[in-house]
């Protein structure tokens, strides 16, 4: 079988849970095949999470790498994508902590922002005049308010399982999300108004 | 209202709320303002990922098994290891060729006691040990 044809049927046919086992073994090829179904996720969940395009994908190739490390210990019952985040979420907290003693969460988006003029996204929001003007609108929320919505929104995660990656219960997960809302809403309203 | 929104609603909640929401405008607006907020993330900035993102995390995972191996292999002594060994061994020869100086030091402590000389290496003793 020819290398193409394998990562075909990788592809097409392997649940997450065959890969992580091929993964688990050292398979390379499972591997890269598990970092193309999750990469885009990945990195806009961290790059929504902190702010930053830039340190987006090295965090990223962490998260892999700690996939890659821990494969061989996955419990099979646990549902691959949750415990990625997982991970993912407890990096993003790190670099968020360690920013935050910096001061300059959220500095770099608005400066690529600034220096690039108009921004490309402006023309997609209705009353809003820039993708900063939302990014720094979510930079507002609470950051497990924030991890929690994006998982919902944009990943389509189940309630369950964002508890799981947040290590919180599903009654506060569904906390979280309606106070994220809630603010977002207040946040764009007020922005829209002026 | 949010988790009607998100489908996390048992059927039956679910069907009392969408009987509600029938005949309540403000709370068909109050769910329309948080739908309106998930379309905006939506649409938030996303990162296109390259080819070069899946080469580069499989890149790494060959040089982390590298590691591993070479932290599991017993190995053979090293140039490190020589000059290691050839380091501690001069510092070693340092350190005992020092200790005698101590050692000359305290044998002009012998003074009568009750002497200027004995008060003054008392004194040193003293400050030295303090």
């Amino acid at each position: 079988m020819q290398q193409g044809d394998r990562v075909e049927n990788f592809a097409m046919d392997d649940s997450d849970h065959a890969l992580i086992k091929a993964t688990g073994t050292g398979d390379h090829l499972a591997f890269e095949l598990l970092v193309r179904r999750y990469q885009h996720a990945v990195v806009n969940f961290i790059f929504h999470c902190i702010g930053d395009r830039s340190t987006a994908e090295d965090i990223a190739q962490e998260v892999f790498i700690r996939v890659y490390d821990g494969a061989s210990g996955f419990e099979p019952r646990a549902k691959l994508a949750t415990w990625i985040f997982k991970i993912a979420r407890n990096l993003c907290l790190n670099e968020l902590k360690r920013r935050s003693r910096r001061k300059r969460c959220y500095d770099s988006l608005s400066s690529q922002l600034t220096e690039s003029g108009s921004s490309p996204f402006s023309s997609v929001f209705e009353g809003l005049e820039s993708a900063q003007e939302l990014m720094c609108a979510l930079e507002t929320l609470p950051e497990n308010q924030r991890a929690a919505l994006l998982l919902r929104v944009n990943e389509g995660l189940p309630y369950a399982e964002i508890a799981k990656v947040l290590s919180v219960s599903v009654a506060s997960v569904e906390s979280l999300i309606f106070r994220a809302r809630t603010r977002l809403r207040e946040t764009l309203g007020k922005q829209q108004e002026v | 209202m949010s988790a009607y929104v998100d489908g996390e609603l048992d059927r039956e909640t679910s069907s009392a709320m969408t009987t509600h929401l029938e005949s309540c405008r403000t709370c068909r607006e109050y769910l329309a303002a948080l739908s309106s907020v998930d379309a905006l993330i939506g649409r938030l900035p996303q990162i296109e990922i390259g080819e070069g993102f899946s080469k580069r995390a499989v890149a790494r995972a060959k040089e982390w098994d590298e590691l591993a191996d070479a932290a599991l292999r017993p190995s053979a002594p090293s140039v490190f290891d020589s000059l290691r060994h050839l380091l501690t061994d001069v510092l070693d020869t340092m350190v005992s060729e020092s200790a005698p100086a101590i050692q000359t030091l305290e044998e002009f402590a012998d003074f009568p006691p009750l002497s200027l000389g004995c008060a003054y290496f008392q004194i040193l003793g003293h400050a030295t040990r303090g």
